[in-house]
């Protein structure tokens, strides 16, 4: 059984949790150019080797952060929300 | 060991970010962990799932009707109820042997010296997303478990599968208070 670090429950079944994208990290509309722009809205967002996710606990209903690298599929740690909050652009 | 259902009793839940402070300034014991609860001193359980959000159940043995005014009061602002008689089937589990019976349903490990009195688990059960608090009886394991009402009858006949070997029987209310 394949299990998820979840920050709010401890470790639980992966089956319990649902994948809820990358966190998408917004390019600066102030420096960068049409062609970055243009990979960061219709590029991919799941490249190969460590990113950083959204996944929520089904049986609590709570979101947090998640590393896992996408080539060998190992969780590497999970975020809970307060702390992730800078990375989307909307904490201080 | 015996099983309960609960559900026509009175539970009821409030989420938001004031809402553990709230609760406190109301007179409700509300632990100071996630995933922890307390008992109050007329039995009625406080459940924290979470930095915002509290489960409370009524006790089944003397229905002291205390949640009443939490259901009927204003709640402070970036608060709402969450009214779990109308979401989630209420079952309770009585028994020395509830441990190895769950253990047939679920993943995580809720054997007696692992899971105390007064724990939460917020888990799957029989693949089902339900909440698990621990509100041992007169000093006999016991177990609330919170699920999806629509599915009450297949978690039901499962309980009641797992139980049979334990030689599991139905419990009443009375024979909740004669314990």
């Amino acid at each position: 059984m394949k299990l998820m670090p979840c920050p709010l429950n401890g470790p639980r079944s992966i089956t319990e949790f649902v994948y809820g994208g990358t966190v998408p990290e917004t390019a600066d509309p102030a420096s960068e150019d049409d062609a970055a722009w243009a990979d960061h809205i219709f590029g991919p967002h799941t490249p190969p080797g460590i990113v950083r996710e959204w996944w929520c606990h089904v049986a609590s209903g709570y979101w947090f952060i998640a590393e896992r690298n996408t080539v060998t599929d190992e969780i590497l740690r999970t975020i809970p929300p307060p702390r992730a909050k800078p990375v989307q652009g909307t904490g201080s | 060991m015996g099983l309960a259902d609960l559900s026509p009793l009175s539970r009821w839940g409030v989420k938001g970010v004031e809402v553990l402070d709230w609760l406190r300034r109301e007179g409700w014991w509300v632990p100071n962990i996630n995933n922890r609860a307390e008992r109050m001193k007329d039995g009625t359980i406080v459940a924290r799932l979470a930095d915002s959000e509290v489960l409370l159940l009524d006790n089944p043995a003397v229905r002291s009707r205390r949640l009443d005014g939490v259901i009927a009061a204003v709640l402070p602002p970036k608060c709402y109820p969450l009214p779990r008689t109308d979401s989630h089937a209420w079952l309770y589990l009585v028994g020395a042997s509830g441990p190895d019976c769950l253990a047939k349903l679920c993943g995580v490990d809720l054997r007696l010296h692992r899971f105390a009195d007064l724990a939460v688990a917020q888990t799957s059960l029989a693949r089902l997303s339900a909440v698990i608090v621990r509100d041992d009886r007169s000093g006999i394991p016991a177990f609330h478990i919170l699920a999806d009402s629509a599915s009450a009858l297949y978690l039901w006949d499962c309980l009641m599968d797992a139980m049979a070997e334990f030689d599991g029987r139905l419990l009443g209310l009375d024979d909740l208070s004669g314990v």
